[in-house]
């Protein structure tokens, strides 16, 4: 209803009290998920809550009232962006809507549909300022989740047409997940839809979308889009490995480990030559969901670990991207080499920047560092050594590239002179994520970690 | 039943080997009024879910889409250029090769019978098609229609399911699709408007988009 009204009457004075709205309303969805322990059906089975729903609306929860903060003050700081804020605000309430749907679905055609939806809403939030390359990057983006998502639809329609022929009705996850041997449909139908979920993450060979999408897009639409809408996708591979995971084991490990180990490769290249921090950002992110995939193939026993990984990413990436925003807007320039002594000159973004450096590194004690030394574990475990060798080296190599790129932007000597303050509205975003990054690396709290633990069980781990 | 599906190849896949864009969006209209047929051939009794897709075949997909993209594909610089599958040897043999594919793809799958080998074939060559329209065209028009194709593909495969899907996912599906063809038409307004933009700042060609434009203050 937002959505419409906004799109339909341009209302700028009510388009951030809705947008505050529907963050408060997620968040309030998200603590009362959180607070009742109750699992299943909603909605005549339509939705289901569970583990798996619970830990990914506090994801997006988290992750909007940050974006909403941060669009609040940059509206307060630079008036002239009040024009099209309707129907940013439009776009993105419905945008995080359908991810909502998505993430409480239980029907995989119902969760296609909401994840489409999402991504429909989120052109024109890319294309925002209508920059010729904001558009150019937006139409990548269509035509890529177009493409990958009618392959992803054609896998259901195969799933579909397989439990009709082993006598079964329905796509309920639910009901898929007692469904017994399999067929050539369903197998088709797993290959099909982990190729364009696949491609919806960004996973080589279907990237080429991904760098401009996040690069040209508005900071806070790259944090919406990496943190929120990429672990929904994340989630929507989650279902389908839980309801044929055990019926085709060899299709969802082997297509998941060639496209993670081939994303960790193609990301690894760019990062060594890339020379914008916000690109760079955008091909760590990419690795990211290749040690996702890999971390779902080939080690189900790090299930755990996959799931911290993918919680403290979505902070990681919403920090880091908002932050870019901070620093673009006053550099005016997305090259690393302008870019010299950033803690100095300005001292909480550069204070978040580098935090959000070490833990997009995997430095000690963030969860994602922990999240890939589980996941190295569960490689061990599992004998995929030669797998373990690969994913080491890589991750050593873009440790390396990613840190000689930006570190002499952090800690470099001052090129632009003075130091500048920074209100503090400006930086409650930052300081939110910065805040729960921290505290997710000392201590995952109980709540918390019975959610990771329950989904790592649902995925056979744990 | 066969026939149907010769006849709904023939109708799919010419406008790609030696048509236009306008042979194409035709086409697409046509496959779903085709479709349309089918559904009310199968279904004597129409309940609600059948006449949903009844109607969401003709109107949607098989006048409204075909129909406001051409309407929109006409401003655009690129139509004119628009040769679905070049007519040079090396796409047509993708071409033969893809279609040879969906063919053997089709005996491999254990179907029940010719017509529904015939099925299958159909949209595993659409499917396989669409993609190399998408990767042969360079404009966004022909990677569009490319797109289409895909999806016209995929939309011939559901009719592969004995069940039709439940009310709320047909729904689902049909506003998602009106979503994407508004899409794709504000897609090509704002490409028009661009390339002009480009055109005057600059003095550069339509086709190349690198406006030196400052890069505004950004949300």
């Amino acid at each position: 209803v937002s959505t419409t009204r906004l799109l339909l009457h341009e209302s700028r004075r009510q388009a951030l009290p809705i947008l505050g709205v529907a963050a408060v309303a997620e968040v309030v969805l998200a603590l009362a998920l959180l607070h009742s322990s109750a699992e299943g059906p909603l909605l005549e089975g339509w939705l289901y809550v569970d583990a798996a729903a619970r830990l990914f609306v506090v994801i997006a929860a988290t992750v909007l009232a940050g974006v909403t903060l941060y669009v609040w003050n940059r509206v307060r700081v630079s008036p002239r962006l009040a024009p099209g804020l309707s129907s940013f605000t439009g776009y993105t309430v419905g945008f995080m809507g359908a991810l909502t749907l998505a993430i409480l679905s239980n029907h995989l055609a119902l969760t296609w549909i909401a994840v489409e939806a999402s991504a429909l809403f989120a052109v024109p939030l890319i294309f925002h300022h209508k920059t010729p390359e904001s558009v150019s990057a937006a139409w990548r983006y269509h035509l890529f989740s177009t493409l990958g998502l009618a392959t992803a639809f054609l896998g259901i329609v195969c799933l579909a047409h397989g439990a009709e022929l082993s006598g079964q009705e329905g796509l309920f996850v639910r009901g898929v997940a007692r469904a017994g041997p399999g067929n050539v449909w369903r197998s088709l139908g797993v290959l099909l839809v982990l190729l364009g979920y696949g491609a919806k993450l960004g996973l080589a060979p279907f990237y080429g979308w991904l760098a401009d999408a996040y690069d040209k897009s508005p900071p806070a639409v790259t944090a919406l889009l990496s943190a929120v809408q990429s672990s929904v996708v994340i989630l929507a591979v989650i279902r389908v490995i839980d309801a044929f995971g055990a019926s085709e084991p060899t299709i969802v490990n082997n297509v998941l480990v060639g496209m993670g180990l081939a994303s960790m490769f193609v990301s690894t290249i760019h990062i060594v030559t890339q020379t914008n921090y916000k690109r760079l950002i955008a091909y760590a992110a990419m690795t990211h969901n290749g040690i996702v995939a890999l971390g779902l193939g080939a080690g189900r026993t790090a299930a755990y670990g996959v799931m911290l990984y993918v919680f403290s990413n979505a902070l990681v990436k919403a920090l880091l991207f908002l932050t870019c925003g901070a620093i673009k807007a006053r550099y005016r320039t997305k090259e690393v080499a302008d870019l010299r002594g950033l803690i100095k000159e300005m001292p909480v973004s550069g204070l978040c920047f580098m935090i959000g450096t070490f833990a997009l590194l995997g430095f000690a004690p963030f969860g994602s560092f922990l999240g890939e030394v589980l996941i190295l574990e569960g490689l061990i475990r599992k004998h995929h050594i030669a797998m373990f060798i690969v994913f080491s080296v890589l991750l050593t190599i873009v440790l390396v590239a990613l840190g000689r790129s930006l570190f002499p932007m952090i800690f470099g000597e001052a090129r632009h002179g003075a130091r500048r303050d920074e209100p503090l509205a400006s930086l409650a975003p930052n300081i939110l994520f910065l805040a729960l990054l921290v505290a997710l690396g000392i201590y995952v709290p109980r709540p918390l970690d019975e959610l990771f633990t329950q989904v790592a069980a649902r995925l056979g781990g744990g | 039943m066969t026939t149907f599906f010769v006849l709904f190849a023939v109708v799919a896949l010419a406008p790609l080997f030696m048509g236009s864009w306008r042979s194409v969006l035709a086409s697409l209209g046509a496959q779903a009024l085709l479709l349309a047929g089918l559904v009310l051939v199968e279904s004597p009794e129409l309940d609600a879910r059948a006449q949903l897709v009844v109607l969401e075949l003709v109107l949607l997909r098989g006048i409204f889409a075909p129909a406001y993209l051409a309407w929109s594909v006409r401003r655009s610089p690129h139509a004119a250029k628009i040769d679905p599958i070049p007519a040079n040897l090396v796409h047509w043999i993708f071409a033969l090769g893809f279609l040879v594919a969906a063919g053997t793809f089709a005996t491999r799958t254990g179907a029940r019978g010719v017509h529904e080998a015939a099925h299958i074939a159909t949209f595993a060559s659409l499917f396989l098609l669409g993609f190399l329209v998408v990767l042969s065209q360079p404009t966004p028009v022909g990677q569009m229609l490319g797109a289409l194709v895909v999806e016209n593909g995929v939309l011939l495969a559901e009719e592969l399911l004995e069940a039709r899907w439940p009310i709320l996912v047909q729904l689902g599906l049909a506003v998602v699709f009106a979503g994407s063809v508004l899409v794709f038409a504000r897609f090509l307004r704002i490409l028009q408007t661009t390339v002009m933009i480009a055109s005057s700042v600059s003095g550069a060609a339509p086709d190349e988009l690198a406006l030196p434009l400052e890069e505004v203050d950004v949300l």
